[in-house]
């Protein structure tokens, strides 16, 4: 077996393994949730009804100002959403201008290469390896 | 007794060396003997010099023939310096050739190149121990016929040539020389270089005074290769035995460039040199073009001796640049540099000839990850290369802090950022080096000779002999520039 | 005993490294970093280590309350990144690893000019070699510009120490203010360092092209050490308040679109620079606090960030979000990690941002800068939205790869959680940090206002990334190259020289044929004046050396007797 060969095992490999939930390390079962659109929605409904709760916190509360205007109810939540969203706007418009295919700076650039090998490990997840079989097994 | 006569030791311990090695003719033996001589002729200097610093200038009358009539050895801190690097590093070289003299060398003729290697130290010694400026022309004579045979014994046929431009270009430089000081024989009747000094001002002819100053001038130019008289250098740098291109980087420049110190600041004195005579209008510029112009040469430059040689010739410019601001902190400056470049330089043609011992030729292109093969050349060649470019804590940089200091004091900024550009270049042609040597991958369609290995014992030994002396320098700063301050003193103080 | 200061110990270290074994040489990459911490604290406060040199003294040891707490952030740094490199067997990447934290260490030791311009060039050298590790060709040619910049830094810092020591006979770094041209130099030279606006390109360029763990390791000191020499000099000196605004702003735009995510992190390092540079520019004991403390929060995490994707790059071979997405499956622990960085980094309150950020943002305020402040307010926003949701997002969740990595290698995972776990005990015990600031502090971050500000600003900004990307307005990561100032000396400096012969040739339309020609052939081959055989460099035969010594001596003659 020639270095090419194992190589290409590996890629292929990491790019199209489809592995069931029990081949995934245990703490990564966890957090699978984050494929399912449904639970999504819910953290998403969790995290609005956080929003609107810290937002009326603000007439309960008095926050301590230094700063004028600071005081007005709801002006962090404001800045937040505002600056946030007038951010990746802004930053769309200048990708716009300043976007240029990754070969603009070749050769004298990192961008138009790939990382040389000799310095990664590209190891594929392997399920016996971490020992997650038998935890899965063990745990049904 | 013996500590009175120690000048005329100085000169003729390698005189006599030279022709006990052509009468013995063992390699070996001749190899045994010029470094006995060698190491004789260092702890001379050393005495000379501890004793110059403790009780000043020695005057020593050849032959106690008294000053007028004799030849007479004069003395003073810049001597004793100059003795002590030109001794210093044939010694370390002379022990380095060895190996590279057993495999380059035709094997009946080593003796030859012994003998011409002592021949051309007593003419180096010889200059600059003399006070005698007919004397000097006499060395210089002697240092640069046995220079030209050394040349010549590179293996590579283009030694010949290189040799032969040298021999033309030298033979010039020493009859202007030699024609200089006829007119100030002319001028002032007198050959002592006390004398010659004294009497300057009430010479009969001024004219002639300032014919020799011309003359002496473009000599002195050319021996030192100042740009744009350095033609004969990059060639003879390139083609001669390794070890006579460490000796020749070493040495050679720096005893003439000494020589021109001492006729234009002792001699002719700094008011007539940059005063009346506005040599700065002559050399700065030079210098300037000199340093900026090499540099980016050294750039390149695929030949690792063909880089060095130019390199050689930018770092002249600096210490011409440092002449040129006639001031105790600029002669300083300058003199930090001949000692600090002359061994760094020297340090650098060694790990070079290192390579080329091994790897056959010193192609940029074939050095790939040398490192892998031989570590102790490279990291030699790495640490010197630093002190090339001048980064903090190595020799390199006490000159270049000194250097750039003393033209701020003196207000010529222009020089000081010069340098500071200069030195960027130094970066890009050392670092390009070094980047190959450590990090690219060796390829298949040049590949280096098989079973390629580390240089032999006795050529790292002396290389790293001079790596310590110059680290302890680069460390200690203060003692080199202590020494050079004293010896700028003597020359901006005239002969007393 | 001064022998054995801790930058000693590390340039010992260092010599000794090539005598060693590769498994030796990554066990001295842990036990340096602990020795250098030990011989640290050996040392009380005051002046030690004291050379003369060139008649000038030097103080390599000047221990105090804000030169130490930098010490000790770097020997914590040295040591995670020892650990996280112990794989690396390179010993050039080694040995480079040990000068660089040596001479950064070093560098906030110094006590006068000479001895940190010293060191101040040693990080150049030393960290250039962890790019060049990389071993390609345009890793070279990274490094080469980085290390044009670096040295230049190094250039101005001495240009401005000489002119300095000529104006006042002192070579002391204590406070210098802009004052002179050369305090102004020296300023400029930090701020190079320090990645000041329109100097900031060789963090960005660098950066990315480093090897995996050259990134985590150059990430901690250069910059850092930038920062401690501007609160050292220049505090309270007010241009840095605006220069350290606009420096939490503008990198944030750039970090947005950018693919390459270790640029990403790089522009976020600009990004908190920013802050720190805030809060020396308003120099009260609070501000300084401020950025002494947001330094050491921020080496922390910004490492954690480095190190979870450099573990992604080591096992997929890319650290493009646009090639990623999805690896939470195969590499959780890295994820976790990442994710505890991300919220330390945004500020989250039990994270180790929000105990230092808060410190800087007050001191605006009190202060009165409320411009500077409202600035530092929107640019916590942005943070979130490259550092925090960004890089763990798209690294681990988003649509997936399909790339199924190992997780990363243990030595990985152990010194990312150990970071990760520091980042969490600052947040949540900031009295132990609090403890080590330069003036005494008298200040309680979790404080109900705080907290809920802070958490309103973020759970909002949140709310409008939900947003954005329910509506499609958050920007796809695709594969190029962005733009920045370095555009300036990369592209149009070399591209402009032909043509403004050009238009200058035109003009001169008498002389245009032969001036373009000669002109523009100059520029572009004055390469060949100097490569060999060129005119410059060619071996000159006898008579046209003869020939130019008889100029010279023309020359010499007519000077002389005129």
């Amino acid at each position: 077996m020639t270095d090419k060969q194992t190589q290409k095992t590996d890629r292929d490999s990491l790019t199209h393994s489809q592995l069931p939930p029990s081949q995934l390390p245990r703490m990564a079962r966890r957090f699978l949730w984050a494929d399912d659109m449904g639970a999504v929605e819910r953290v998403i409904l969790g995290l609005s009804i956080l929003c609107v709760v810290l937002f009326l916190l603000d007439f309960i509360v008095h926050r301590h100002t230094y700063v004028p205007g600071e005081g007005f109810p709801g002006f962090y939540a404001i800045v937040g959403f505002i600056a946030f969203t007038l951010i990746v706007l802004g930053a769309t418009q200048l990708r716009r201008v300043i976007l240029r295919n990754e070969n603009y700076y070749a050769p004298f650039s990192v961008d138009a290469e790939e990382y040389p090998e000799q310095g990664l490990e590209k190891t594929a997840h392997t399920p016996d390896e971490t020992g997650v079989h038998i935890d899965g097994d063990a745990s049904q | 007794m013996i500590a009175d006569q120690l000048p005329a030791l100085q000169i003729v311990i390698p005189m006599l060396a030279a022709p006990l090695c052509v009468l013995i003719r063992r390699s070996f033996v001749c190899w045994c003997i010029a470094v006995l001589a060698n190491v004789l002729v260092l702890a001379t200097s050393w005495a000379i010099f501890k004793q110059v610093q403790s009780e000043g200038v020695i005057r020593y009358a050849l032959g106690g023939w008294a000053a007028p009539t004799g030849i007479e050895y004069y003395i003073d801190s810049m001597n004793a310096i100059m003795l002590l690097l030109v001794s210093f590093i044939s010694c370390v070289v002379v022990v380095y050739a060895h190996e590279t003299v057993r495999k380059s060398v035709q094997t009946g003729k080593h003796y030859l190149f012994y003998a011409a290697w002592m021949l051309c130290l007593t003419g180096l010694l010889g200059i600059s121990i003399t006070g005698d400026a007919f004397n000097v022309f006499v060395f210089l004579e002697i240092s640069s016929l046995s220079m030209y045979m050394l040349i010549a014994f590179g293996s590579d046929r283009r030694a010949l040539s290189a040799s032969f431009r040298y021999l033309i270009m030298g033979s010039i430089g020493a009859s202007f020389i030699l024609i200089g000081i006829g007119f100030l024989y002319a001028a002032t009747g007198a050959l002592n270089m006390v004398d010659i000094a004294s009497r300057i001002p009430d010479a009969q002819s001024q004219r002639a005074v300032l014919v020799a100053f011309s003359f002496l001038t473009i000599g002195l130019m050319i021996k030192s290769a100042v740009f744009p008289l350095h033609g004969w250098l990059a060639n003879a740098y390139q083609h001669a035995p390794i070890a006579v291109t460490a000796f020749l980087a070493g040495t050679a420049t720096k005893v003439s460039l000494y020589v021109l110190l001492r006729f234009f600041f002792s001699i002719f004195g700094t008011n007539y040199s940059f005063g009346g005579m506005l040599l700065n209008v002559v050399l700065l510029p030079a210098a300037v073009a000199g340093f900026v112009l090499m540099s980016l040469v050294a750039i390149f430059q695929s030949d690792l001796r063909r880089m060095l040689a130019y390199s050689s010739v930018a770092q002249i410019g600096y210490i011409i640049a440092a002449f040129c601001l006639a001031s105790q902190a600029g002669l300083t400056a300058g003199i930090v540099h001949i000692i600090n470049h002359g061994i760094i330089k020297t340090a650098l043609f060694m790990s070079v000839g290192c390579i080329i011992y091994r790897v056959g030729h010193a192609h940029s292109d074939s050095l790939d990850n040398l490192f892998k093969k031989m570590p102790f050349t490279v990291c030699a060649f790495i640490f010197s290369g630093l002190g090339l470019i001048g980064v903090p804590l190595t020799a390199g940089f006490i000159s270049k802090f000194s250097l750039i200091s003393a033209s701020m004091e003196r207000g010529w900024w222009m020089i000081g950022v010069l340098v500071l550009l200069s030195s960027l270049f130094a970066i890009v042609y050392v670092g390009r080096v070094v980047e190959i040597m450590l990090f690219r991958k060796a390829r298949t369609d040049n590949p280096q000779p098989t079973g390629l290995r580390e240089a032999p014992l006795l050529m790292l030994v002396p290389m790293y002999v001079l790596l310590a002396v110059s680290v302890w320098v680069g460390i200690s700063g203060s003692a080199t520039l202590s020494v050079a301050s004293d010896a700028a003193a003597a020359l901006l103080g005239g002969y007393q | 005993m001064s022998l054995l200061a801790p930058p000693f110990i590390y340039m010992l270290a260092a010599l000794l490294c090539p005598l060693l074994s590769s498994r030796h040489r990554a066990l001295l990459l842990l036990i340096v970093p602990v020795l250098g911490f030990i011989s640290l604290l050996s040392f009380s406060y005051g002046h030690h280590a004291v050379f003369h040199v060139l008649g000038f003294e030097l103080t390599f040891m000047r221990v105090d309350k804000l030169s130490m707490i930098f010490s000790i952030i770097f020997s914590i740094a040295a040591l995670l990144g020892g650990i996280y490199s112990w794989h690396v067997r390179d010993h050039i990447q080694q040995i480079a690893t040990l000068v660089y934290a040596g001479a950064a260490i070093g560098g906030v030791l110094a006590g006068d000019l000479i001895s940190l311009f010293l060191y101040w060039e040693a990080t150049a050298v030393a960290s250039v070699f962890l790019i060049w590790a990389r071993r390609s060709a345009a890793s070279y040619a990274t490094g080469m510009r980085y290390l044009i910049i670096q040295v230049l830094s190094g250039v101005l810092l001495l240009a401005g120490l000489l002119l300095h020591y000529n104006d006042t006979g002192s070579i002391a770094f204590d406070h210098l203010g802009l004052v002179s041209l050369g305090t102004w130099l020296i300023f400029i030279g930090f701020g190079i360092k320090c990645a000041f606006p329109l100097m900031h390109n060789w963090l960005q360029d660098s950066y990315p092209a480093a090897t995996v763990t050259g990134t985590v390791i150059l990430s901690a000191f250069t910059t850092k050490m930038a920062v401690y020499a501007l609160a050292r000099g220049y505090a309270g000196t007010e241009i840095l308040i605006y220069i350290g605004a606009v420096m939490t702003l503008f990198p944030i735009f750039f970090a947005e679109i950018e693919n390459d995510l270790r640029r990403v992190l790089a522009y976020s390092l600009n990004n908190q620079l920013g802050f720190m540079v805030v809060g020396v520019g308003i120099g009260t004991e609070m501000a300084l606090n401020g950025t002494a403390a947001h330094a050491f929060c921020h080496i922390l995490y910004k490492a954690l960030l480095f190190m979870s994707v450099g573990a992604v790059l080591y096992r997929t071979g890319t650290s493009k979000a646009s090639e990623l997405g999805g690896l939470y499956k195969t590499m959780p622990v890295t994820m976790v990690c990442c994710l505890v960085g991300a919220a330390s980094i945004s500020a989250f309150p039990l994270f180790s941002g929000f105990v230092s950020k808060s410190l800087i943002l007050d001191a605006s305020a009190k202060n009165s800068y409320y411009v500077v402040w409202f600035a530092l307010v929107v640019a916590s926003a942005g943070v979130l939205s490259h550092s925090g949701i960004k890089i763990p997002y798209f690294t681990f969740f988003a649509h997936d790869s399909g790339k199924r990595p190992a997780e990363a290698p243990v030595h990985m995972r152990i010194a990312m959680i150990a970071t990760a776990v520091l980042c969490v005990l600052i947040g949540i015990f900031p009295g132990a940090l609090y403890a080590l600031l330069p003036y005494d502090v008298e200040y309680k971050p979790y404080t109900v206002s705080h907290v809920l500000a802070q958490m309103q600003l973020l759970c909002f900004a949140l709310l409008a990334f939900v947003f954005l990307m329910r509506k499609g307005l958050h920007p796809p990561e695709v594969r190029g190259v962005n733009l920045d100032s370095d555009w300036l000396y990369r592209k149009l400096a070399p591209g402009l020289m032909p043509s403004i012969v050009g238009l200058v040739a035109l003009r001169v339309t008498a002389m245009q044929d032969a001036g373009v020609k000669a002109v523009s052939g100059l520029i572009k081959r004055i390469s060949f004046l100097a490569r060999p055989g060129g005119m410059l460099a060619v071996s000159w035969g006898v008579n046209s050396m003869v020939l130019v010594v008889t100029v010279m001596m023309l020359i010499v003659l007519l000077f002389n007797l005129l």
